[in-house]
Parts: structure tokens; C-alpha cells; sequence
């Protein structure tokens, strides 16, 4: 059987021949989308997943005690029971994310440490961000720092570092991760398309993207970062620091208290910013390029839907 | 599509109903075999597989033949064993050549005959072609309507251009006119959309996509992609009215070969190319006296006589025209198809009927002084066709990932590699692995054009030491070089692997001395970083001054 020229190039003419009637089913699919048609996926109702994942279900009220407002709308969990009792097994927590605060707000870090800080020091409860100033000038800037919001909605944030996943620069660990979700979350249960489809992505820029790490690491990191698996899986800098605040303001226990994981944000010199070693002080945090490793270094898994 | 519309299929006889018939037709259809499903199946593929081979098989017999029709060669064979010998004496055709093609022919026609010779075998075959053909005439409605729209478009196009031009605004009837023509682009755009192709038409669209590149390639040395037919789509309509235009470009990025292109295939006249360089002389652009017969005569250069013969003349490295000659160049370059151009000496008054097209190099900072293209010269394109940049196919194209891409290079390339069905002769096995080790080529080669462009256009070095980027200073691989070391593959079976054929077809052929060696030193980082010569000897490379330590280095050895 020879090979069809074509096959070399078609993927990048994925329009120019395409049947009407395959237009007319994206069409129909994506009109069924939108009126809330699609595939439906059997998710848990919130009752039943307080009831299974107890202190580690971050939800509205949570949201009320630590942020000081309960959010209007609440999101159905999009997960189903299945799921749950997977990422239990896993160690992640079910965390509830909202992007504004009570009074409209932005939740960036510039409000949430002005709603935290003063409080935890009145509470006893140590410092929030180690230090506020340095995240503002030396990690995010100003702008990022009042503005970036964590993605609202639900997530399951794994509450340590993934095994295996220390001493890895950015994209072994995010080689971790992709077997993590096919051997772990996903194991025996069907992986969504958007999860199948970031990993294809990353498996067809591997090669190229080891070689651009030694060649150019600026460039490696913005394209790490801006993989889709790594969107969907790592949390950003905004994200880390809510998921943490909130689970010790409610449940007074610091995760990761002396090791780090590696989010999907960068700093302002274009590096990847890990975060983590929560303790007394805040949560602290170190702007590296991708193909450095550490020992206490390893990544978080933390997927949204 | 309402049935009216398909175009006409003729109802022709199938290759192997000719072949039979030929050979004495159903004479000698002497038994019936009763045949398993899957042995008729793999009979009627063996038929489908000569038939199409067998036009290829003929025509190299006709080549060998001096081009004569089976019905000449008959004729001439007529004529007895002297004519025949002395008419491929006139061609010098080695006569074991054309016993292999004419054994070829005999041996491929036995073997349909054979095939076909089951009326079981033939039915299946012939249902088979009829799907082909209903497959057939739904692709070239389908062309048809993309050509449609195309030449659509592009009258309406230049419609506007024309009031755009001369400032007015078009009357109620051209108004008219031009609102069925914007109609007419509607509806087919509609037509398009709504065109039925299944899986089989599309596979047949896309071979035949390849073939009209083959084909192209074959007789132009050029070959249409999307944003080459963009570019003529834009200055066609100007160029068809005489205006001049400029393509301005890096070395080796195929102004010259679209000029040619344009010139050969658009407007079907056989350019004049003139050479243009600092030493050019005044006899080269206007001609000068000399004597014939006793007689003094003025020989008009390469140049006028093409004007005078209605053919387009390509100024090829327009920017290295001495400044002596602006003027002439300039009164040139205002003239349009219709006007006349008066010869400064003889007087000859020269009706001007095809147009000008220039070429001129991007060139980088340290030589752009000196080969600027000066503004009066530019200004003359400026509101013709213009003066267009042309850069290395793909440039600057990226997937999501910020990856590089090169989906038109690989399209040629594919072509090139393919046969005339649009096959690449790789086994399911091995197909991986070749394509892997083309898209390899292909990314190097992208990455040596993407910091050779920079490298003339920043400028020095110092500013490229802080990034990846390597400087190319005078040495590039262009889509020519590419397409020549896939041949070399190509016709070597794809036996070797493809780092053998790029040392020999392009790194000891590249020129060996002072800068273009550091050039050469670079480009050989570039396909190292692409999986290439991870244990080639420096001195396999044949580059000058190549340091073994340096080489094991990238090699990652040290």
C-alpha cells in the first residue's frame, strides 16, 4: 500500500474538502452545544459529594467563611460520582473558584491579600504571601498582580505534590501528568475529548519542544505553558495561592508546606513560576526556567472541566 | 447540483475492453474460471492497477518512437526494416531502450487481456470504473465551480480596481453589471458550500491537486500554492493591462520563477530575461550597430526585440542597474500596453503590448546602500501592479503551539515525491519514518530561511547573539535546493537515507570558502538540532575550517 502525498500536509487543510455533510453535523453538534443538547455526563449532585469528600469539598460556604460572601450562582459539580471517588483516592480536593470578590472585585492577589492578611495576622493564623511586594515586583508586576483571577468554576486539586513527579524539569513533569490522567483519573473511565485531544497536542510537540528547551528557554516556556494539557492540569498562580488560602483558612491545615508545584503561569521575565513551602510566613514562590530540576519541586495535579 | 449542470463524462470503452478488443475481442475469451470473492477482488484491483499503468507504458513507447502514434509506427513499419532503421538512427535512440518499452507494452496489454479475459472479472471491473466515473464528474463540478468563482471574483476585481483608479464612480448600467457579478460570487460561494464530496472525491481532488503541481512543475519549474496564487490572483488583473510590476525578494525566493510563471502560463508568451548587473552595458538594453552583409545595421538588444515581439521582459536584479540608465528605465517603466515607446537612437516607434516585470533582492544592511532600489524607480511600479515583496514559502507561519509549520513546501515536496497518481512509493512500514525524516528537512531548511530573512533584515550580528538565531549571511537552502535533493531521494528509491542525500546534493555542491563556510557551519548546527549527522565525520561535511570539537559539540559527544 504506498502513501498518499497528501497525508503529508492535509492536517494543515483541515476545511478546504470538508463534505457538506460534515458541516452540516459540526453545525448541528455545535447548535446542540450551545442549547445545552450535548452529551451529558452523569454528574454528582453537591449533596452527595459533601457527604463523600467531607473537609475536602471547598464549596459556597467555604467561600462565605474565608472570602466573607456566598456567590449568587453555584455551578453544578461537573464531575460524576465515579470521578470522585477516584480523585479521593488521588488525595485531591474539590475546590469551588470564584473570580470576583464580594463587592465585584477582581480576585487577584493584590484583594485577595488585602482580605486575608490583616485578618490571619489579627487571627493568629501567619502570613499570607511571602511577601506581597515581592510576588507584585518580582513574579506577576503590578498589573497582573491586581488584575489575574483564578477560573471560576470547579476543580479537583490534588492536595500534594503528584508521586514521581519531584526532581523533573516542566515537561517530564508534564509527561507525569498525562500518565497520572490515563493511568490514574481516568483509568477505566472514558477521558474526555478535550483531555484526549490537549494530549495528542502534547505528545506531537514533545521532540521539538525538549530541543527548543536547551535552545531557547524563553520561548520553550511560553509554549509549555500555553499547552493545553498544561492549562488543563496545572493551576496558575492565582489559583495555587486561593486553593491554599482557603483550605487552611477552613480546615487550618497548610498544604504544601515545604515543597512546590509547578504552575502554568510565567513571571514578567518570562519564566515558570512554582509556588508552595506554605508556612508561617505565606506562600512562597520562585520563577524558573523549564528544564531545571529540584528536589523538592514537583507539580499538583488540578483539573477543571 | 441539479443533473444538467455535471459535466459531460464521454462514454468511453475501458482500457481492458480496448486491450481485448485489439487482440481480437472476445475470441479470445476462452473459459470461464469460477472465481472466490476475495480472488476476484484481487484480480480486478491487478486490472485497475495495469490500466492506469498502461498510459504511462504507451507513452514511453511513443517517446522512444520519436512520438508517433501506434498507427505511424505501424506505417513506418510498413515501409520495412531500412525505414525503421533509419528513422531511429535520426533520433539516436538506444535500441535496447525501446525494446524495454515496447516489451513493457506487449507484456502489460497480455496480462489485461488475460485479467479481462473473465467476464466475471471484467464486469467487476467496469462497475468499478463507473463508481469512478460518477467519483469523476462530481470532482470536476466541483473544480468547475471553484474556477467559476475564482474567475468571478477576480473580474469583479479588477472591475473596481479600474474605477478605483480613475477616480469615478460607476454609472447605473455598470452598476448593474457589477451587482450580478456580486450576485453571481454569492451564489456560487453558496453552490460550494452546499457541494456534496464524499470521502472518495476528496481523496481524488487532493491526487489531482498533486498532479496539476507535477504537471506544472514539469513545464513552468513552478508550482501554485495558496498564498503564490494569492499573490498572482492580486497583480494579474494590472499586469494583464500592462502595468509593471516588482517583486522584491530574498535570494532564492522564486521572483524570477514567478515572473517566468506569469509570463509562460497567464499571459502565454515566452519572456526576454535580462540579466541586469552594475556592468551592464547601454548595447544590452537598447542595442547597438554592427555590420551585416557589408552594411552598417542597428541589432536591437534581447530587450527591444522582445518589446517589439509582444513578449513581457523580465528585468531580473532590477536594483543593479547603474543610475546611468535610470532614465530609460524610467520612461520604460511609464509605458502601458497601447502607448508607444519611441527608440532613443534609431527613432523606431515601438507599440508597447506586453508588460515589464522586474526582480529585485532583498539585500542586507551592510550592502543596502549599495543596492537600494532608488525611490524615482520604485515610484514607476507604485500604482501599476506595484511592487510586491515575495518571501521563502511558509515564512513566518506557526501552528498554536508557536511551532514552526511549512504546509506549502511540504505540498511541493509531496508532489514532487509522488507519482503521477499521487502515491509515494513508501511501505506501510517504512512510511513513518521517511515522513518523519522529510518533516525534518523540511523544519531545518525552515529554520535556516526563517534566520537567514532575519539576518537580512536586522543586520548585525551582535544583535542576533542574544536569541537562537543563527547569522546566514549569503547561504540559504531554497525551495529549488529541496526540491533537488527530493529528487535525488526519489530516484534512488528512497534506499538512502535522506542525510546522505542532502551532504551530497547540497552541502558538496554549495560553494567552499570564507563567509558561505560559516554559513555552511550554521546550517549544518541547524540539521543536527533536527536529528540529522548525529555521527558524520567533519570532514564528510567538505566545509572549510570545520572545527572536529566544535562539530562534537553540537553532536552533544562533548
Amino acid at each position: 500500500m504506498p502513501f498518499e502525498a497528501y497525508k503529508l500536509y492535509q492536517e494543515y487543510e483541515p476545511d478546504k474538502y470538508k463534505t457538506s455533510t460534515q458541516k452540516k453535523a459540526e453545525g448541528v453538534l455545535k447548535e446542540a452545544e450551545e442549547m445545552g443538547l450535548g452529551e451529558k455526563h452523569e454528574t454528582i449532585e453537591f449533596r452527595e459529594a459533601k457527604e463523600l469528600l467531607g473537609e475536602d469539598l471547598i464549596g459556597p460556604e467555604e467561600i462565605e467563611k474565608t472570602w466573607g460572601f456566598r456567590p449568587d450562582e453555584i455551578p453544578e459539580v461537573p464531575f460524576s460520582r465515579e470521578e470522585l471517588e477516584r480523585a479521593k483516592e488521588m488525595g485531591q480536593m474539590l475546590v469551588l473558584r470564584v473570580e470576583r470578590t464580594g463587592d465585584g472585585k477582581p480576585m487577584s492577589l493584590e484583594a485577595m491579600n488585602a482580605i486575608l492578611a490583616k485578618r490571619w495576622e489579627k487571627e493568629k493564623k501567619g502570613g499570607f504571601l511571602n511577601t506581597a511586594e515581592g510576588w507584585r515586583d518580582r513574579v506577576t508586576g503590578s498589573k497582573d498582580f491586581a488584575e489575574v483571577v483564578p477560573r471560576s468554576g470547579w476543580a479537583l486539586v490534588g492536595k500534594d505534590l503528584l508521586p514521581e513527579s519531584t526532581s523533573k524539569n516542566y515537561l517530564e513533569q508534564t509527561e507525569i501528568i498525562v500518565r497520572a490522567l490515563r493511568e490514574k483519573s481516568f483509568k477505566d473511565i472514558e477521558m474526555p475529548e478535550e483531555y484526549e485531544e490537549a494530549i495528542r497536542e502534547f505528545e506531537a510537540n514533545k521532540a521539538r519542544l525538549t530541543k527548543l528547551m536547551s535552545e531557547n528557554w524563553q520561548q520553550a516556556a511560553k509554549e509549555l505553558s500555553e499547552l493545553k494539557i498544561n492549562q488543563l492540569t496545572r493551576q496558575s498562580i492565582q489559583e495555587t495561592i486561593y486553593d491554599l488560602a482557603m483550605y487552611y483558612d477552613v480546615n487550618g491545615k497548610r498544604l504544601l508546606p515545604d515543597r512546590y508545584t509547578w504552575s502554568n503561569s510565567r513571571s514578567t521575565d518570562g519564566s515558570l513560576v512554582n509556588l508552595g513551602n506554605f508556612d508561617s510566613g505565606g506562600v512562597d514562590g520562585y520563577r524558573w526556567g523549564p528544564g531545571l530540576r529540584f528536589g523538592l519541586l514537583g507539580v499538583s495535579l488540578s483539573r477543571r472541566l | 447540483m441539479s443533473p444538467e449542470k455535471m459535466p459531460h463524462i464521454p462514454e468511453v470503452k475501458t482500457t481492458p475492453e480496448r486491450v481485448l478488443e485489439e487482440a481480437g475481442g472476445e475470441a479470445k475469451v476462452a473459459k470461464k474460471e469460477k472465481l472466490a470473492p476475495e480472488e476476484l477482488e484481487t484480480r480486478v484491483t491487478e486490472l485497475a492497477d495495469l490500466s492506469a499503468a498502461r498510459a504511462e507504458v504507451s507513452k514511453h513507447v511513443r517517446e522512444t518512437w520519436g512520438g508517433l502514434t501506434k498507427q505511424e509506427r505501424e506505417d513506418l513499419k510498413a515501409k520495412g526494416d531500412e525505414a525503421v532503421i533509419a528513422h531511429f538512427d535520426s533520433l539516436k535512440v538506444d535500441p535496447e531502450l525501446r525494446e524495454f518499452t515496447e516489451s513493457t507494452l506487449a507484456e502489460t496489454d497480455a496480462r489485461i487481456q488475460e485479467l479481462a479475459s473473465n467476464p466475471d472479472v471484467l464486469k467487476a471491473y467496469k462497475e468499478r470504473f463507473e463508481t469512478l466515473k460518477e467519483t469523476l464528474a462530481s470532482v470536476l463540478t466541483f473544480e468547475h465551480l471553484q474556477k467559476e468563482l475564482r474567475a468571478t471574483e477576480s473580474r469583479e476585481q479588477k472591475l473596481r480596481t479600474l474605477y478605483e483608479q480613475f477616480g469615478r464612480s460607476p454609472g447605473p448600467i455598470e452598476r448593474k453589471k457589477l451587482e450580478e457579478l456580486a450576485n453571481r460570487i454569492t451564489e456560487t460561494r453558496k453552490e460550494l458550500q452546499g457541494f456534496e464530496l464524499d470521502e472518495a472525491a476528496v481523496d481524488m481532488l487532493r491526487r489531482r491537486e498533486i498532479r496539476g503541481m507535477q504537471r506544472d512543475l514539469a513545464q513552468y519549474n513552478f508550482a501554485e500554492t495558496e498564498t503564490r496564487t494569492e499573490l498572482i490572483r492580486e497583480v494579474l488583473p494590472d499586469l494583464l493591462q500592462g502595468a509593471p510590476v516588482l517583486f522584491q525578494g530574498e535570494t532564492g525566493s522564486g521572483k524570477t520563477q514567478l515572473a517566468k510563471y506569469l509570463s509562460q502560463k497567464y499571459l502565454d508568451k515566452e519572456p526576454a530575461i535580462i540579466s541586469v548587473s552594475e556592468q551592464i552595458k547601454e548595447s544590452q538594453i537598447l542595442g547597438a550597430r554592427g555590420l551585416e552583409a557589408g552594411e552598417t545595421i542597428f541589432k536591437y538588444s534581447e530587450f527591444v526585440k522582445a518589446q517589439k515581439e509582444g513578449r513581457p521582459v523580465i528585468l531580473d536584479e532590477v536594483n543593479l542597474m547603474p543610475h546611468e540608465f535610470a532614465g530609460i528605465l524610467h520612461d520604460f517603466l511609464q509605458k502601458r500596453v497601447g502607448d508607444v515607446w519611441t527608440h532613443p537612437v534609431t527613432g523606431e516607434k515601438i507599440p508597447i503590448t506586453a508588460p515589464i516585470m522586474a526582480t529585485a533582492n532583498l539585500k542586507s544592511e551592510r550592502y543596502k546602500q549599495r543596492y537600494e532600489l532608488d525611490v524615482a524607480t520604485l515610484r514607476r511600479f507604485i500604482g501599476g501592479a506595484g511592487a510586491r515583496e515575495i518571501h521563502y514559502l511558509d515564512l513566518g507561519k506557526k501552528d498554536k503551539g508557536g511551532g514552526y509549520i511549512a504546509p506549502e513546501t511540504l505540498k511541493i515536496l509531496g508532489a514532487v515525491l509522488a507519482d503521477r497518481h499521487g502515491n509515494i512509493e513508501w511501505s506501510e512500514a517504512e512510511a513513518p519514518q521517511k515522513a518523519d525524516e522529510l518533516r525534518r528537512f523540511v523544519a531545518a531548511s525552515r529554520k535556516i530561511q526563517e534566520d537567514f530573512t532575519l539576518s537580512i533584515r536586522e543586520g548585525s550580528e551582535e544583535s542576533l547573539a542574544r536569541t537562537d538565531r543563527l547569522a546566514f549571511r549569503e547561504l540559504v537552502i531554497t525551495l529549488k535546493d529541496q526540491i533537488e535533493i527530493m529528487k535525488a531521494w526519489k530516484s534512488g528509491g528512497f534506499k538512502e537515507p535522506l542525510q546522505q542525500i542532502i551532504l551530497r546534493e547540497f552541502f558538496h555542491k554549495a560553494e567552499i570558502s570564507g563567509r558561505a563556510a560559516k554559513d555552511r557551519e550554521n546550517m549544518v548546527r541547524v540539521f543536527i538540532a533536527n536529528k540529522f549527522f548525529a555521527n558524520t565525520k567533519p570532514e564528510d561535511f567538505k566545509i572549510q575550517g570545520l572545527a572536529a570539537q566544535s562539530l562534537r559539540q553540537w553532536q552533544g559527544k562533548e
